[in-house]
């Protein structure tokens, strides 16, 4: 990730090239991110747009303690956060079904997945995002959550628990 | 040594390669002489594929929000003026993006005064 955190900097001193390819590299798996832990695709827009543009404004911040995508998804999270605080005021349902059974594919056992994963809460599916997709470690994803690390644990397991009994 | 608890909580990030070599050592040693916990790792294992192959079928972000996010750089392509230094008229004509924005200036003795700035019409996908 060496590459990235090169790019950030390069963005931060105004090089519009550098950014466009973090761009390229990070706002899908933003978007799938904010997907995740919202179900809520506009929402998910919302979240990528801010997050993205907050990137491009606040490169120089970027302190290089933690690793460039940890960093990204800590504000996407935050966006995130924002954004249902928002809804929530105005007594708007965030979530909505995502995973649209494609009759055209066999997809048996990944929708199954799908639909398991939505019956864990917000907390428990980012965890198991941010573990099984991003491969990030537990610290990292403490530092993405803001809790600490026995919590990203416990989380886990309970939503692996979950799963498991979903999926039998 | 650890326990199945402490071994259980550390097997997803053991599947993702992530743990400390400390801590991978140790798990290791654990699943070595507990076939309760190898179960528990090859279902990590499992879980790790589908739910990769579940998040890869989730779209990527919209097409739009990239136009809207990136900064877009202004290329003139084309300037008129009228008049001198002390007076003048300039119509110039950038394209930025997609966009084609016109912008008119009104020269006052070497001052310029923006007179109008359209923001250019769209079009391809939005
Ligand atoms: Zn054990």
């Amino acid at each position: 990730m060496g590459d990235a955190a090169h790019l950030l900097e390069q963005a931060a001193k105004g090089d519009e090239g550098a950014f466009a390819r973090l761009y390229d590299r990070f706002a899908d798996r933003v978007f799938r991110y904010a997907l995740t832990l919202l179900r809520n695709r506009h929402l998910a827009e919302e979240v990528t747009q801010e997050t993205m543009l907050a990137v491009w404004k606040g490169a120089g911040s970027y302190s290089g303690r933690s690793k460039v995508s940890t960093w990204i998804f800590g504000i996407a999270r935050n966006q995130a956060h924002r954004l249902l605080e928002r809804e929530a005021r105005a007594h708007r349902r965030v979530e909505e079904p995502l995973f649209l059974p494609d009759p055209a594919e066999a997809v048996g056992k990944e929708e199954a997945v799908s639909n398991a994963l939505s019956t864990l809460p917000a907390s428990q599916r980012e965890v198991v995002f941010l573990t099984f997709y991003e491969g990030l470690s537990y610290p990292e994803i403490a530092s993405v959550l803001g809790v600490p690390e026995g919590t990203v644990k416990s989380r886990m397991f309970h939503a692996r628990r979950k799963l498991a009994e979903a999926l039998r | 040594m650890i326990d199945c608890r402490e071994a259980r909580e550390l097997i997803p990030w053991y599947v993702n390669g992530t743990l400390s070599a400390g801590e991978a050592r140790e798990l290791a040693v654990h699943l070595a002489g507990c076939p309760a916990c190898r179960t528990e790792l090859a279902d990590a294992i499992r879980l790790s594929i589908e739910v990769k192959t579940a998040v890869s079928r989730l779209p990527g972000a919209p097409e739009r929000i990239r136009e809207k996010v990136l900064p877009q750089s202004e290329v003139p392509v084309a300037r008129l003026d009228l008049g001198s230094f002390f007076l003048g008229l300039s119509l110039g004509l950038s394209v930025k993006g997609n966009k084609i924005p016109v912008q008119g200036n009104l020269c006052l003795l070497g001052r310029r005064l923006k007179l109008f700035e359209t923001k250019g019409g769209r079009h391809g996908r939005s």
